[in-house]
């Protein structure tokens, strides 16, 4: 199975994801969760689904509630089975790597005596 | 009598501030709408056009002033101001016997906002907050379902349809005008292409 770029943005979808990886959840409830904007949250989701990790389904009709009666249908997003063994792993790996990269701009301390 | 007319125009204004407020406020919850429109009946009823008071139906506009003010939160701000108006000008008491019931009642609204004390008359709107699922909310206006059609046109023809429907609805659920204009403009400048450039990657054969 492919992975995605694990930018920050795309960890903190995932992380909220995982907090129920059985719940499905809709574009702008992911939206509200993570406080990301629109416009970043759609194309990692998208992202994800490419590559089989989330599962998407339209609501139906039967399903809505009666405030919500005619208004347009949404689209349901899931974690997969596979999606969530792979996300947990990814997630796992991307925070063991946060402490062992590079430090940029040669801000590592340097070892005592050199010059 | 030119102080009178001054002082006058300064309460028609700090009402006009409350109402004004609370008129926007209220379009959320339609039946304190229709009170206060009632209100705003009764206040403009309670004016000639040379700005003085008549005497009808005060009390009834005063119950209904309170009402709206003291259940919805959002109306202390306002109250706030119209305490700060009539505080700068102690004398508006003094200047009209016809008016001083009506000052003294804004008075006390205004201060008791101000210092919290505030009444639960309806549970469900005490803190001047609602459920958002609850609020009834209007369709999305024209130009932001365009810009939407604008965005979903970027993506491939079989995904339109789903998207289009999917932002469509978004839109009836966010609670303000600047927030349905902050996601549909994301959407437009960085969502759509992004997502576009994803599903015909997606489409096309591995290398």
């Amino acid at each position: 199975m492919p992975k995605p770029r694990m930018t920050l943005q795309t960890q903190i979808v995932l992380r909220q994801a995982l907090l129920e990886p059985t719940r499905e959840w809709y574009g702008l409830e992911m939206v509200n969760a993570t406080g990301l904007p629109t416009g970043t949250v759609y194309p990692i989701v998208a992202r994800l689904e490419r590559i089989g990790w989330f599962e998407r389904r339209q609501e139906s009709l039967a399903e809505q509630t009666p405030e919500r009666f005619g208004r347009p249908l949404r689209l349901y997003y899931k974690l997969t089975d596979d999606g969530t063994q792979a996300a947990r792993l990814a997630l796992a790996e991307a925070h063991q790597h946060r402490g062992t990269d590079p430090i940029p701009w040669g801000l590592l301390p340097r070892p005592s005596g050199a010059t | 009598m030119a102080p009178l007319r001054i002082h006058d125009s300064m309460i028609m204004r700090s009402e006009d501030v409350l109402f004004r407020a609370l008129r926007h406020t209220c379009r959320q919850w339609p039946e304190l709408a229709k009170l206060a429109d009632l209100a705003w009946e009764d206040q403009t009823r309670c004016w000639t056009p040379g700005g003085v008071p008549t005497g009808g139906g005060r009390d009834e506009q005063l119950r209904k002033l309170r009402t709206i003010a003291v259940v919805l939160g959002p109306a202390r701000t306002a109250t706030c101001r119209v305490a700060e108006l009539l505080d700068s000008s102690s004398d508006i008491e003094r200047a009209s016997d016809g008016i001083s019931e009506l000052l003294e009642e804004m008075i006390n609204l205004a201060e008791s906002a101000r210092n919290g004390n505030l009444r639960v008359l309806w549970p469900g709107l005490a803190d001047g907050r609602q459920d958002v699922q609850t609020i009834p909310r209007r369709p999305p206006g024209r130009a932001a379902v365009r810009l939407l059609g604008l965005a979903t046109g970027l993506l491939p023809a079989s995904e339109r349809p789903l998207y289009q429907e999917d932002w469509t609805g978004m839109l009836y659920d966010l609670p303000t005008r600047r927030k349905r204009a902050a996601a549909v403009l994301s959407l437009l400048l960085a969502g759509a292409p992004q997502m576009a450039w994803e599903m015909r990657r997606a489409r096309q054969p591995d290398a």
